[in-house]
C-alpha cells in the first residue's frame, strides 16, 4: 500500500500525448419508474473511450471523445416474473481538464450525445420469454478527477473517477414471444406495447486511461 | 493544499458511488394473480392483482382494443353481470406496514364494459369478501364470505357477515348496508338473489329482490331492497342428518322459490307472503312453506311454466327410483318410475324463452351408459300414459350440457380423451364425435351453430359445425388454455401466458390468414405504470 501510495506522489507530469484511449466500469443508477419496473438494481457495465485533445488554452485543455459503452441489470417483477435489461450506447463528446497539481491531479467536467439501444427479455417461471429491443437518445454530464499513476514525456497511465448525470430519451419497447427458428408457418402476430423504457440515472465510473 | 482539496473530493466521488441503491416502489415486488378471462359481451377481462387494473380486449372490430381500468388493492374475485356488460371486482385493500404501502379498505367495484366513457365505481364494503352475488336484472349484489371464511387478516372475523349493495345508487353510508345474518351455528355456503318479486299484499307494491342465503340447516331470507330490516330464517333440519340447501329456482310470477336441499326429503316451497311489520325494522313478509312431494330427496330440480303458465317443477328422486312433476300450485304430483340415480336434469328447448316440451335426465354422478328423455307434452294430464324414452348409450355419461338455441345436447362421455355424443331430441338419435385428447375447455357459438374445443396438450381447436356435426379444425402455434367464443361469435383462445398471450379467430369457419395472435396485453404499458 505505502509502494503505491509513494508511486502515486513520486511520479512525473501529465502531459504525455494528445491522444487517450480508456477503459471505464461504470455504475448507474436507474431511478425512473419504467426503469424501477423491470429491476431494483444499477445498471452495471463498462466501456471503450478514444479521446484527442485539440486545444490549450489558459491552463484549460480540450478535449473531443468517442465512447462506446454497455450496461446490464436483471430484476425480477411480481415474484413470478425475471427481467433481463441490456443497453449499447455510442456517444461523442467534448471535455475540459484542469491541472490542480502540476504532476498528479486533473479535474475535468464532461459533455457527451449519442445514442442508445435499449434491450429487455421477460422470462415467467411457465417458461414463456418475451423480449425487445430499440433505439433511443441519450446524453450525460460528468465531473470527474483523473489522478496519474505514471506520466512520461511519450506515455501516461491514470485513474479517473467520475461522476455523471445521464439522460436518455424514453425508448419504446414491445415484447413479443422469441419466433421459433424452424420453418413453421406462423399466425399474424400484434403485440402490445409494453410503454417506453428510460435508463436515466446518476451515475458512477471508474476508468483506467492511457495517454500516448 | 490542492493535494488536501483534489483526495477530498476523489473521497467525496467515491462515497457518493457507494451509497448508489435506488429504492424501488414496492409495487412491483407485490404477488400477481391474474383472474381470467372472463368473456363478457364482446370483450374479455383480466383482473391482474399486483398492477390494480382490469385490462379489456375488445373484440368487437377486426383489430382488437386493449384498453384498462384501474380498482382497488389485491383483487381477490371477479365476477360478469348476467347480461355480460358489468364486471363486478372485490379488492382485498391492503394495510400499509412497510413503506410504499397503502392503507386502503377492502372494496367492491363495478366496470362498465359496454360503455367506455362510465366512470369506474368502488363501494366500500368493510369486510374481504371473497364471493359475489348478482340480482338476475344487475340491480344489486350481495357479497359475502365462501364456506371457507374470511382469510388469516383482521383480528375479529365474522363469517355470517354480508353486504347487500345497490348498484343503482352511488356509494353512501347506507350502500353498502352490512349485516350480520342470524345463526344457528352454520355459515352462509352461497346466497342466490331472485329475480323482483312483489309481495302479495304488500303495501309497498313494488318488485323486491330476495336473497336466499344457504346455509346448512337453515334458509335466510333477506329484503335486499329493504337490508336493513330484519331477515327472516327458516330452520331445515329435523333432528337427523343435516339438511343443506343446494339450489334455488324462482317463480317470480307467483313470488315462490323452490329449493332443493341435500338430505331434505322433498322439495321445498317458499312462497312470499305479506304480513304487517311488527316495527318499521321488520320484515313485511313472512314465507309460507310447503312440502312438494317429491318424497325420496331430490338430488336435482328444473322449474318450467306450460303454455297455459302453469307452474310445474321437476324433480329426480333416486332414493324412490322415480322422476317426479309436481304442479307447484297445488302439490300436486305424478311419478314416473326411473331406475337410474339420476342427478342432472335439462330441459329443451334451453334457454327459456318458450316453454320447454321436453326434459332429458342424465344420471353424471354414477356414469349410467343410458339417459332417459320424458315428453312434456301433456304430463300434467293423469289420463295421459307418461313418454318416457330410455337411450341407450356406448359409454358412461360424464357430462351433459345443452347447446344453445338449439334442440340439441352435448353427452361428454369421457374425460381423459374427448369422446362426445350429440344427442337430438327431436329424433333422439346420437352421434358420435371422437377427438384426440381431454376436452380441457369448450365453448358453443352464440347461435349454437358451433361446439369448439380445446385440450391444452395439442396446439389445435376443434370445431363441430352443428347442422351436419362435420368437424374442423384450425391449427394454432401455441397450445390453448381455454377458449371462448364471444356474443359477436369470435373465438378467443387463451394461451395461458402471465404477458398475455391470446389468438383470436374471426369466426368458426376462418382460415389462419384470417386469425390474430394478441401478446403482451396484460403488460400493456406496464412501463408507464409507474409514471
Amino acid at each position: 500500500m505505502r509502494a503505491v501510495i509513494a508511486l502515486l506522489l513520486l511520479t512525473g507530469t501529465a502531459y504525455a500525448g494528445n491522444n487517450e484511449i480508456s477503459y471505464t466500469s461504470t455504475n448507474r443508477a436507474l431511478r425512473s419508474d419504467s426503469a424501477n419496473a423491470l429491476t431494483g438494481d444499477s445498471l452495471f457495465g463498462g466501456g471503450l473511450a478514444y479521446g484527442r485533445r485539440i486545444n490549450t488554452l489558459a491552463g484549460l485543455e480540450m478535449w473531443v471523445n468517442g465512447t462506446f459503452g454497455w450496461g446490464t441489470a436483471s430484476g425480477e417483477m411480481f415474484q413470478t416474473m425475471t427481467t433481463q435489461l441490456s443497453t449499447l450506447w455510442l456517444t461523442a463528446g467534448a471535455q475540459l481538464r484542469y491541472h490542480l497539481t502540476e504532476r498528479r491531479f486533473v479535474a475535468s467536467g464532461r459533455l457527451d450525445v449519442g445514442s442508445a439501444r435499449a434491450s429487455l427479455a421477460i422470462h415467467d417461471d411457465m417458461g414463456h420469454t418475451a423480449s425487445d429491443h430499440g433505439w433511443g437518445a441519450i446524453s450525460s454530464a460528468a465531473l470527474g478527477i483523473d489522478c496519474y499513476a505514471f506520466a512520461g514525456q511519450r506515455y501516461a497511465l491514470s485513474f479517473r473517477a467520475e461522476l455523471s448525470a445521464v439522460a436518455t430519451s424514453s425508448i419504446p419497447l414491445t415484447a413479443t414471444p422469441d419466433a421459433t427458428s424452424d420453418d413453421t408457418l406462423h399466425l399474424e402476430m400484434t403485440a402490445a406495447s409494453l410503454g417506453g423504457l428510460n435508463l436515466s440515472g446518476p451515475a458512477f465510473s471508474v476508468s483506467a486511461v492511457f495517454q500516448f | 493544499m490542492k493535494i488536501v482539496a483534489s483526495l477530498c473530493a476523489l473521497s467525496a466521488i467515491a462515497a457518493l458511488g457507494a451509497c448508489w441503491e435506488d429504492e424501488r416502489p414496492i409495487m412491483w415486488d407485490r404477488e400477481r394473480t391474474v383472474l381470467g378471462p372472463i368473456p363478457m359481451k364482446s370483450q374479455i377481462a383480466y383482473v391482474d392483482s399486483a398492477l390494480d387494473r382490469v385490462t379489456l380486449l375488445d373484440l368487437g372490430k377486426d383489430e382488437p382494443k386493449i384498453t384498462t381500468e384501474k380498482i382497488g388493492r389485491r383483487a381477490v374475485v371477479a365476477v360478469p353481470s348476467p347480461d355480460r356488460h358489468l364486471l363486478f371486482v372485490i379488492t382485498r385493500g391492503e394495510e400499509a406496514i412497510v413503506k410504499g404501502q397503502i392503507d386502503q379498505p377492502p372494496m367492491f367495484w363495478v366496470v362498465d364494459t359496454v360503455n367506455p366513457e362510465a366512470e369506474t365505481r368502488g363501494y366500500e364494503i368493510g369486510s374481504p369478501f371473497d364471493r359475489i352475488a348478482v340480482a338476475p336484472d344487475n340491480s344489486m349484489v350481495v357479497a359475502y364470505f365462501s364456506a371457507a371464511g374470511p382469510d388469516e387478516a383482521g383480528f375479529f372475523r365474522n363469517p355470517n357477515e354480508l353486504a347487500v349493495i345497490h348498484l343503482n345508487e352511488p356509494p353512501s353510508d347506507l350502500n353498502p348496508t352490512l349485516k350480520t345474518i342470524r345463526s344457528f351455528g352454520s355459515v352462509p355456503q352461497g346466497v342466490t338473489l331472485s329475480p323482483p318479486m312483489v309481495v302479495p299484499g304488500a303495501e309497498d307494491p313494488s318488485p323486491r329482490t330476495f336473497a336466499f342465503v344457504l346455509s346448512s340447516n337453515n334458509l335466510t331470507l333477506i329484503d335486499a331492497n329493504n337490508p336493513t330490516r330484519r331477515e327472516v330464517s327458516v330452520r331445515l333440519d329435523l333432528g337427523g342428518q343435516a339438511v343443506i340447501p343446494r339450489e334455488v329456482v324462482f317463480a317470480p310470477n307467483t313470488s315462490s322459490a323452490y329449493v332443493r336441499s341435500d338430505n331434505a326429503r322433498d322439495v321445498l316451497q317458499v312462497l312470499i307472503q305479506a304480513v304487517p311489520p311488527e316495527t318499521p325494522e321488520h320484515s313485511d313478509f313472512k314465507p309460507l312453506l310447503a312440502e312438494l312431494g317429491a318424497g325420496g330427496g331430490p338430488t336435482d330440480i328444473a322449474v318450467y311454466d306450460d303454455p297455459s303458465n302453469r307452474r310445474y317443477v321437476l324433480a329426480s328422486t333416486p332414493n324412490t327410483g322415480e322422476i317426479v312433476v309436481i304442479d307447484a300450485d297445488t302439490a300436486q304430483f305424478r311419478s314416473v318410475p326411473v331406475s337410474d340415480p339420476i342427478d342432472r336434469i335439462l330441459l329443451f328447448p334451453s334457454g327459456g324463452g318458450v316453454p320447454p316440451t321436453k326434459a332429458l335426465f342424465a344420471s353424471v354422478g354414477s356414469k349410467v351408459t343410458r339417459v332417459h328423455v320424458l315428453d312434456l307434452v301433456d304430463i300434467q294430464d293423469p289420463l295421459t300414459q307418461a313418454k318416457l324414452h330410455t337411450i341407450n348409450l356406448s359409454y358412461p355419461v360424464r357430462d351433459v350440457a345443452p347447446v344453445p338455441g338449439r334442440d340439441l345436447a352435448m353427452l361428454v362421455h369421457d374425460d381423459a380423451r374427448t369422446v362426445l355424443g350429440l344427442l337430438d331430441m327431436d329424433t333422439l338419435s346420437t352421434s358420435p364425435l371422437l377427438g384426440v385428447g381431454k376436452l380441457d375447455s369448450y365453448d358453443f357459438s352464440p347461435s349454437g351453430s358451433y361446439l369448439i374445443g380445446a385440450t391444452d396438450a395439442v396446439s389445435r381447436v376443434g370445431f363441430v359445425a352443428l347442422d351436419n356435426l362435420h368437424p374442423t379444425d384450425f391449427r394454432l402455434d401455441d397450445p390453448p388454455a381455454r377458449v371462448l367464443s364471444t356474443a359477436n361469435a369470435k373465438v378467443f383462445v387463451d394461451h395461458g401466458d402471465p404477458l398475455g398471450h391470446a389468438t383470436i379467430i374471426p369466426s368458426p369457419t376462418a382460415t389462419r390468414e384470417q386469425a390474430l395472435v394478441l401478446t403482451g396485453f396484460l403488460t400493456n404499458d406496464l412501463l408507464d405504470e409507474g409514471n
